[in-house]
């Protein structure tokens, strides 16, 4: 019994080893009430590189090439209040740590947006967007391997 | 007094009988459009709905109940909160549809916030310029 | 209550409420108007009526109170007070409330409507297939020739262009 406990230790220290363990948010988070939540894995990731290619009409940009270059997506619409400031608390942390940079922020009357990338170089390997609207914070996280790029024809669509 | 006579022709029986009148006629038609407009209101309400899906609940709440049961069996809180969470989906394309979805809600803010950069950016030259003038 | 069903109980009465709405209202462009009215209200409240035994007798008393406001709003003396029926308010408690909500959805049903004709071709037919057909992706696959992930593409693109128009108009 001590040795499983040992072993499960040391599993354990090597997952929060990760900084920002969006599994551990999301499956906290995931269960609350208020809470919604869709997670997409790497397996369903490579599952979607065999689909057939989408029809692209003039006006639509093709996002199928940013979706190729994702290894999971995490999204999390918050309405209890509680449970959001929770997360922007935890967020935060990190924020302050450096480790994310501030990519972009935007304010109307509407909503308060913000959103925050982790780079290698000029690739970007965690991206977060964080939207609040008066009655809901949504929350949109991915990681995978985003050319900064693929990003900036996000911004043109 | 005019409040009496009206309340006493609309009362619910005299309607009845207006409503059995025969002799007065209704639109050819009506009945179609009317079953149109429904078809309309239902559909509407079905659009605005659907993009706020609330049947993710049903999924992670199925999440919750198997995660009460793994951690009653002694697997560890932190191994389990770490675990790769459950694919809410099962079928890849609406697992990319959803991604789309997720993304163009990302791609119309950064729009949209960088129109306000944009706006901010000119508003600022507008200031500066006049400043320029004062000097 | 779906749809169909709300049709089964309440279309066949369309006549009846006709008849009813031109007597007091004495032309037949408000008997229409108010009519249509009619059934907006009911839809919005459909969750509610349930429990009504005579649809019939609910109608005419829904229907009496929005011609009785409307005849108040063209009136030019608004201190006649007309009392209401009491049976009927109790379907629609809040009154104003509801008749606020009732303009509102009508809006958003006539921008969603606006939305939809100016669509792409293929994603209005999908659209239509979808939300008013009420068919399946797998059906509309079939009908279409279209994959089930094209067609479900094109609902969620056709959803945010909606969207997007219908939030625009709203502010």
């Amino acid at each position: 019994m001590k040795r499983a406990i040992m072993i499960l230790l040391a599993a354990t220290l090597a997952f929060t080893a990760a900084a920002q363990d969006w599994n551990s948010i999301y499956n906290r988070y995931s269960g609350k009430e208020g809470v919604s939540s869709v997670y997409i894995s790497p397996a369903m990731f490579r599952l979607m590189k065999s689909l057939p290619d989408v029809e692209i009409e003039s006006e639509d940009v093709d996002l199928g090439g940013i979706i190729r270059t994702f290894t999971g997506m995490y999204i999390l619409d918050i309405e209890d209040g509680k449970a959001a400031a929770e997360l922007e608390a935890e967020l935060q942390h990190a924020i302050k740590a450096g480790r994310y940079e501030l990519l972009m922020e935007a304010a109307d009357e509407s909503e308060t947006m913000r959103i925050y990338t982790i780079s290698k170089g000029d690739t970007v390997t965690d991206f977060l967007m964080l939207a609040y609207d008066g009655s809901e914070t949504s929350v949109i996280a991915i990681t995978g391997e985003i050319p900064f790029s693929e990003l900036q024809k996000l911004i043109s669509e | 007094m005019k409040a009496d006579r009206t309340t006493e022709k609309f009362s619910i029986d005299s309607l009845t009988g207006a409503s059995a009148d025969r002799s007065i006629k209704c639109p050819d038609g009506f009945g179609h459009e009317l079953s149109d407009m429904i078809d309309s209101l239902d559909a509407a309400e079905r659009i605005i709905i659907s993009g706020e899906s609330k049947d993710r609940n049903t999924w992670h709440w199925l999440a919750g109940v198997a995660a009460c049961i793994a951690i009653i069996a002694g697997i560890g809180f932190s191994a389990w909160t770490s675990r790769t969470p459950e694919d809410t989906f099962t079928d890849p394309a609406q697992a990319y549809a959803e991604a789309e979805n997720a993304l163009s809600a990302i791609s119309e803010r950064m729009g949209r916030g960088t129109a306000l950069a944009a706006k901010a950016e000119k508003t600022m030259e507008r200031q500066t310029a006049i400043l320029k003038e004062l000097y | 209550m779906d749809k169909e069903l709300f049709k089964r109980i309440w279309l066949p009465l369309w006549e009846d409420f006709y008849r009813a709405a031109y007597y007091m209202l004495g032309n037949e462009a408000d008997a229409k108007d108010a009519v249509q009215d009619l059934y907006i209200r009911l839809w919005n409240v459909r969750d509610r009526l349930d429990s009504i035994t005579s649809p019939h007798g609910y109608g005419l008393r829904v229907l009496r109170n929005l011609c009785i406001d409307r005849l108040r709003a063209d009136a030019a003396h608004r201190e006649y007070r007309y009392p209401l029926d009491a049976t009927a308010e109790a379907g629609c408690t809040s009154y104003e409330k509801d008749a606020e909500e009732q303009t509102a959805g009508r809006e958003t049903v006539t921008a969603v409507m606006d939305a939809i004709k100016q669509l792409p071709d293929n994603q209005k037919a999908i659209v239509r297939m979808r939300f008013f057909n009420l068919m399946s992706y797998d059906e509309i696959s079939r009908r279409t020739g279209c994959s089930t992930i094209n067609a479900r593409v094109m609902v969620n693109r056709a959803r945010n262009t909606i969207m997007k128009k219908i939030k625009a108009k709203s502010k």
